[in-house]
């Protein structure tokens, strides 16, 4: 499996992706394409990355719904997928830079930690890819600020399946 | 750790037949095979309680509210 560090150092070909929340508890909870990209990272043929924030939000929503969250951090677990801790991603370098741009791209708030941290693990990378279905994130200046590279679930995996 | 398990011969014949085309060896199918478990029990919660990606999605917006007021408020 292609691994690297948050520096940016890449040691492989396998594609990433960087999921958001509706990605990640559409493919835990529901059969789907969602589930089956989760089925590829586990097999290692992508690597899928979330931050701290999406992690957050993920355990408190499905809490609040009387789900087992840590059950579902497990799964995670087992199935590779790959959580960046947000004090590595302050650290960077490039992260004020990228916080004040997604404050003028993006009206909704809730959507710039997703485009920070994707912003800042994509760059110089390009075997990466936001996967979101949140036309927020798919507008046209959001998707050029990010190199293009944004992609919904099922664009995403025929790009995998098309791997050898 | 390790732990011993029995299995009929089936199973680890079935088993056995994805060691080496989708896992590396029988210990990667075993933590794989309790991943899905896990995941199906996660389902069965959700569908028992009715839980729908749309109400998922109306929990999410007040959660991220939250965390936007709190230890995430520099992206607010």
């Amino acid at each position: 499996m292609s691994q690297r560090n948050y520096s940016g150092e890449n040691t492989g070909h396998t594609p990433e992706a960087i999921a958001d929340t509706n990605t990640l508890y559409s493919g835990i909870l529901y059969e789907g394409l969602e589930s089956d990209l989760l089925d590829l990272a586990a097999e290692g043929r992508v690597v899928v990355r979330i931050s701290e924030y999406i992690l957050d939000e993920l355990t408190r929503v499905l809490e609040e719904h009387g789900i087992r969250a840590e059950l579902a951090v497990k799964s995670m677990e087992y199935g590779k997928i790959q959580v960046t801790p947000e004090d590595e991603i302050r650290k960077n370098k490039r992260f004020q830079e990228y916080l004040a741009e997604s404050k003028k791209l993006i009206a909704d708030a809730k959507d710039r930690p997703i485009y920070v941290f994707a912003k800042l693990m994509m760059e110089g990378h390009p075997n990466a890819y936001l996967v979101t279905g949140d036309s927020d994130l798919m507008k046209g200046d959001v998707t050029a600020a990010l190199w293009g590279r944004v992609l919904t679930t099922r664009e995403l995996i025929k790009r995998i399946i098309a791997i050898p | 750790m390790n732990v011993s398990v029995e299995l009929t011969r089936d199973l680890l014949k079935y088993m056995d037949g994805k060691v080496g085309r989708e896992y590396k060896s029988r210990s990667e199918a075993v933590r794989d095979a309790i991943r899905l478990m896990i995941r199906e029990d996660l389902r069965r919660q959700a569908r028992l309680k009715d839980v729908t990606k749309e109400r998922l999605s109306e929990t999410r917006d007040h959660v991220a509210e939250e965390l936007l007021r709190g230890k995430y408020r520099t992206y607010a």
